[in-house]
């Protein structure tokens, strides 16, 4: 039996006498989609942070396919993670920006090539690939980071705020994109506050609120639990177990 | 192991990191405008020392024996060791998008990355330079291909003072991590270390300066590495017999490497890894609001200078810059040890003028549009005029500087200085502190940097280099004149004549001239920007 994607195990991270995050228990199964829900403050980058080896966590475990995630050279090769803020280097033009993420992977640059100039082609890049990143869009900005997030074809990916300061083609295409790698088994942590994006595609659901995991189970689960009129949305359902967390324990 | 992998993806990163530096460099015209202002000051000092280098190469020529450099050079690999740990502290401890970095690579293929990116920058600039004083000794001395030899020869010494810094820097930087001090305190802490390290070793020098020889270099060589580089002289009339320090140096630069970049492995994950200190001081809560005191709540500038003043206080750091002031009063330590005992009170005051001036001339106004990139969106559509924000910035530099000078005064007062020259000392000092900081407000506003650096540990947007030097060539010299002038006066040295009042004169008009235009400069700049100006 395959180990779960992503599995926490009592996951605990304090700053001095903040508690960050409290006694956290995720099982994510490969090749689904974990919408990652929560008020600003409740320890969602944390909880991204402690998945991808970033942080250490005070007490509690995790793992990403069965590997612990202090262990970071298995680690890389089975994660990728976009941060809010997308990791670029200004002085680097796109092309180059992905060259040296193939080189600090260490994958096969001639074989690399091929799949760049393809995502490239696919988030609408290839005209400006070879221009300074410096001088890029918001949006421009965010596809280079998510297509560096992807060239590894890693089986967990860990995205924070993907379609934030995207337009509504190129949001699209991300979707399709994370839809398609999804049905290709690959596992999608999705944190976002945009809830229509989680409500298109997340399988699943998971709302933190303090620190602490106040609901989870699908989308329409979630949403009957907070709400027994059939108009409730998703966004009902957040602002109703994030008013309240301890009425929806 | 992965040694192989680690040495790999470690030079990536290098190779990435250098051509970075160079873009950065290249694509900016400010910043190289920089670059040239740097080069200059750098070029300068040498064309006094290549004749004088080549000249002392002539003179050994005849003797065929060298002089006693042995301490020099184990002082030159002390001081390329404590630049490294510098560096470390202060720049390359850090790793630029480290959520990419070190989700895609190993922390030891980061840590050789960034050696050897720092490596090759010092080989081409500090090693340049002095290729350049060896290649000059080296022509006087009949043996012109001298720079070369000992470029190559030091080469690996250069290495090992980078990957040994890198350990030290990293140290520091992981102690700063554990310790759950306020940063406040390690700032201060920091800064009355390095005030007792540079004017203590003044102190002490110019007390004991019959022991000066017992301070020599050459009291602190250590042979084995002189032999090591002695071999830039072989083939020479000054090459003595090979024997075992060059190898006893080329083994444990071999040996040390590993280790050096295993303990650095360990030290910088732990400090990437660590948890940010600005995160974890989440218990850092202020009541009241914001309420200037008086005479600060009496004006809108009042409440912009409490306002920096507040900021300065509760993070130092993002104004690292203002250590020039300390490092450019050190040797008035000699002076004043060197002086006797019946002026230390007026030396120590007139000390104070100095730092104070230097002070209120780097906090706040050396760079007032680029501090601002990010506010601009509010501060632009606020109704405070840009000479308010200009003024308020002006007063809470001088405020700065006015306490330091009061401090130092009363510290002097307490140990003989009279009444009537600590008023005149004030007086004085506090005119040149505002002096400074009207005139730093022009030259900031006309090279303003918004790049935000690493540096000790924040983020954090500093004046551009450019600025820094001008604005030390131009007020640490005229505060000086002022303050010997005023020292002459208040020890009856310089009477009031006719041509002392002229020259006065003379010199408050090319203090207060520039600074008020100055001034005016900076406002008329700041009542035109617009954020595209300042974001290009």
């Amino acid at each position: 039996m395959c180990p779960p994607a992503i599995e926490t195990d009592a996951l605990r991270k304090t700053y001095g006498t903040t508690v960050a995050l409290q006694s956290l228990d995720l099982s994510i199964e490969s090749g689904s989609i974990y919408g990652f829900l929560g008020p600003n403050g409740a320890g969602k980058t944390t909880t991204m942070r402690l998945l991808t080896g970033l942080s250490d966590p005070t007490s509690g475990t995790a793992s990403l396919s069965g590997t612990p995630v202090d262990d970071r050279r298995s680690i890389a090769d089975l994660v990728g993670y976009l941060p809010e803020s997308p990791p670029l280097y200004g002085e680097f033009s796109g092309r180059e920006q992905l060259e040296y993420v193939v080189g600090l992977r260490t994958l096969d640059a001639d074989r690399t090539a091929e799949r760049i100039e393809e995502l490239l082609a696919q988030f609408d890049l290839t005209e400006d690939a070879d221009r300074r990143i410096s001088g890029y869009s918001t949006g421009m900005k965010q596809k280079v980071a998510y297509i560096q997030t992807i060239l590894h074809d890693p089986p967990v990916l860990l995205l924070d705020e993907p379609t934030a300061g995207l337009d509504p083609r190129a949001a699209r295409q991300l979707k399709e994109s994370i839809t398609e790698r999804s049905e290709g088994g690959t596992t999608v942590f999705l944190s976002t506050h945009i809830l229509p994006v989680v409500e298109e595609l997340a399988d699943t659901v998971g709302v933190l609120y303090d620190g602490e995991l106040v609901a989870e189970g699908s989308p329409d689960a979630v949403t009957e639990r907070a709400e027994a009129d059939g108009d409730a949305t998703l966004e009902d359902a957040f602002l109703a177990v994030t008013s309240e967390p301890s009425a929806n324990r | 192991m992965n040694w192989r992998e680690d040495l790999r993806t470690g030079s990536t990163i290098a190779r990435a990191e250098l051509r970075r530096s160079v873009r950065s460099i290249s694509s900016d015209r400010r910043r190289l405008a920089e670059v040239a202002v740097v080069a200059v000051s750098v070029c300068l000092p040498l064309l006094v020392l290549v004749p004088v280098l080549i000249g002392e190469g002539w003179r050994v020529r005849a003797s065929t024996a060298l002089p006693p450099v042995a301490g020099w050079v184990t002082v030159a690999t002390i001081g390329l060791l404590i630049l490294a740990v510098y560096r470390t502290v202060s720049a390359v401890g850090a790793i630029d998008q480290d959520a990419l970095v070190l989700t895609t690579a190993h922390p030891r293929a980061v840590v050789i990355g960034l050696t050897v990116a720092e490596w090759v920058r010092q080989l081409f600039t500090v090693g340049v330079i002095g290729c350049v004083l060896l290649t000059a000794f080296g022509v006087g001395a009949g043996v012109p291909w001298l720079g070369l030899t000992a470029f190559l020869v030091g080469t690996p010494l250069f290495w090992w003072t980078i990957v040994a810094g890198y350990v030290g820097g990293m140290g520091l930087l992981v102690l700063d991590d554990r310790l759950q001090f306020d940063r406040r305190l390690l700032a201060v802490g920091g800064v009355l270390v390095f005030l007792v390290v540079t004017i203590g070793s003044q102190l002490y020098v110019s007390r004991f300066t019959g022991a000066i020889t017992a301070l020599s270099p050459e009291a602190i060589a250590i042979q084995p590495l002189f032999a090591y580089a002695q071999l830039a002289f072989v083939g020479t009339p000054f090459a003595d017999p090979i024997g075992s320090g060059p190898l006893i140096v080329g083994l444990f630069v071999i040996m040390s490497t590993p280790l050096a970049l295993s303990i650095s492995t360990r030290l910088a994950t732990r400090h990437w890894l660590a948890d940010d200190q600005r995160t974890t001081n989440r218990s850092h809560v202020t009541t009241g609001g914001f309420s200037p005191p008086i005479p600060f709540s009496w004006s809108p500038a009042g409440f912009v200078a409490w306002g920096a003043l507040i900021r300065a206080i509760r993070e130092p750091r993002n104004h690292g810059h203002v250590f020039t002031a300390f490092i450019a009063i050190a040797p008035f330590a000699g002076v004043y040890t060197n002086a006797p005992a019946s002026e230390h009170g007026l030396l120590l005051a007139l000390g104070g003028v100095l730092l104070a001036t230097v002070l209120s001339g780097e906090l706040f106004v050396l760079n007032p549009i680029g501090e601002l990139t990010e506010q601009l969106p509010l501060v632009l559509l606020t109704r405070l005029s840009p000479r308010t924000l200009l003024r308020g910035r002006v007063i809470g530099a001088t405020t700065a500087g006015v306490v330091v000078l009061t401090s130092v005064g009363l510290l002097a007062l307490s140990i003989g200085l009279n009444l009537r020259s600590f008023v005149l000392v004030w007086l004085v000092g506090s005119v040149f502190c505002l002096a400074a900081a009207l005139f730093s407000t022009g030259l900031g506003a006309a090279i303003p940097s918004s790049d935000t650096t690493q540096q000790w540990g924040t983020e954090t947007v500093t004046p551009s280099i450019a600025a820094q030097i001008v604005f030390l060539f131009t007020v640490w010299d005229g505060a000086t004149i002022g303050v010997v002038v005023l020292w002459l006066m208040l020890s009856g040295w310089l009477t009031v004549t006719p041509v002392v009042v002229g020259g006065l004169v003379c010199y408050s008009v090319v203090v207060v001239g520039p600074a008020l235009a100055s001034y005016r400069s900076a406002v008329r700049r700041f009542e035109s920007i617009t954020l595209a100006a300042v974001i290009e």
